[in-house]
């Protein structure tokens, strides 16, 4: 089953290397170009899911200012469905941009 | 210390059931509070929305036993049963004392909230679920029988039926906790007293659902009883 976007891009954070929740939230942030930002909510339900699926694990806890932060790593399992999802990805938008060069519909020829 | 910021945070975060909050509430807190900008006292309402839409969905898909459902819900329904026992007989009890009444209905009715009310509050609950049925019956069936008759002010008293309907679910549903224990005991008690305040003062209904007595025939305002007053 394809990985939802913020999962996809909550993995390929992980890939860089192991962080904490707001790690996680300023990577992804800055992978999109600012157009996905993850509300704390979202981003532990989805961490809560990868961690039940078996894709991230937790790599370190620590306590920073009296606060516990908790760091998560990518798993192998982890790193191979985000190989496969990136080249599902990578494929879709090869064809959507040959497919706009051909077409002719973006009339500037914008690059795809 | 703890800030305004993170006192808001981790009521937020209750919203979570405890075994989630458990697991992830203090690392959310840690992430929350990095996320946050200078002088922020609130949480951002988009935040607070997502977490209160997760939390919602975490608590109507785990089952964490007590009661017909799960955890979140028994406990809801163990406080919103005897908050809609107590307004309901509240606002009985005020119909009956303020006037004559043409027929027993609404003693009748005062007397079985008033039944409901006290199993509720010793705590036995199958008791206070069956009595809660039986009191549902005392408030529908009236309306039913005259509704033939004369209907109009059967639909503007519809909201005593429904409001029963929910007692009496939420009393059978209701989880083992006590309502004080939910809610926490000091907002039990506000949340106790809003009704009997409205009722007293009169902010609200009750004239409503007996259209012919005098005490509604006098209340200009409420355009439940203009139908009644030819």
């Amino acid at each position: 089953m394809p990985l939802k976007e913020s999962a996809f891009l909550i993995l390929s954070a992980l890939a860089a290397e192991p962080t904490h929740g707001y790690g996680i939230m300023k990577d992804v942030e800055q992978q999109s170009g600012g157009a996905v930002r993850l509300r704390p909510g979202t981003l532990y339900a989805v961490l809560a899911e990868l961690v039940d699926g078996g894709l991230i694990e937790v790599d370190s806890e620590e306590v920073v200012q009296s606060r516990l932060r908790r760091n998560y790593r990518l798993t192998a399992p982890g790193a191979r469905q985000l190989a496969t999802e990136a080249d599902r990805r990578r494929a879709a938008a090869d064809t959507a941009g040959r497919r706009l060069r051909t077409s002719g519909l973006l009339a500037g020829g914008g690059a795809a | 210390m703890t800030t305004p910021l993170e006192a808001r945070y981790e009521r937020l975060l209750r919203v979570y059931p405890a075994a989630f909050r458990r697991a992830h509430g203090e690392d959310m807190l840690t992430t929350m509070l990095a996320d946050a900008g200078d002088g922020q006292r609130w949480p951002r309402p988009g935040d607070a929305a997502d977490i209160v839409l997760h939390g919602l969905r975490l608590r109507l898909s785990r089952r964490s036993g007590g009661g017909l459902l799960g955890g979140g819900w028994a406990d809801a329904c163990a406080l919103i049963g005897p908050l809609a026992v107590v307004t309901l007989f509240t606002f009985r009890l005020t119909g009956v004392l303020r006037g004559p009444h043409p027929g027993s209905a609404p003693l009748l009715q005062t007397a079985a909230w008033a039944l409901v009310a006290v199993a509720a509050f010793a705590g036995l609950r199958r008791g206070a679920a069956v009595l809660g049925w039986v009191a549902l019956l005392a408030e529908v069936a009236p309306p039913v029988r005259q509704f033939t008759s004369d209907p109009v002010p059967v639909v503007y008293g519809l909201w005593w039926s429904v409001l029963a309907l929910v007692a009496a679910v939420a009393l059978t549903a209701a989880g083992p906790r006590r309502p004080w224990a939910v809610a926490g005991t000091r907002r039990f008690a506000v949340l106790v007293a809003a009704p009997s305040s409205s009722a007293r003062s009169g902010s609200s209904a009750p004239g409503c659902s007996s259209p012919r007595t005098p005490a509604s025939a006098r209340s200009t305002s409420r355009t439940c009883s203009a139908p009644r007053r030819t």
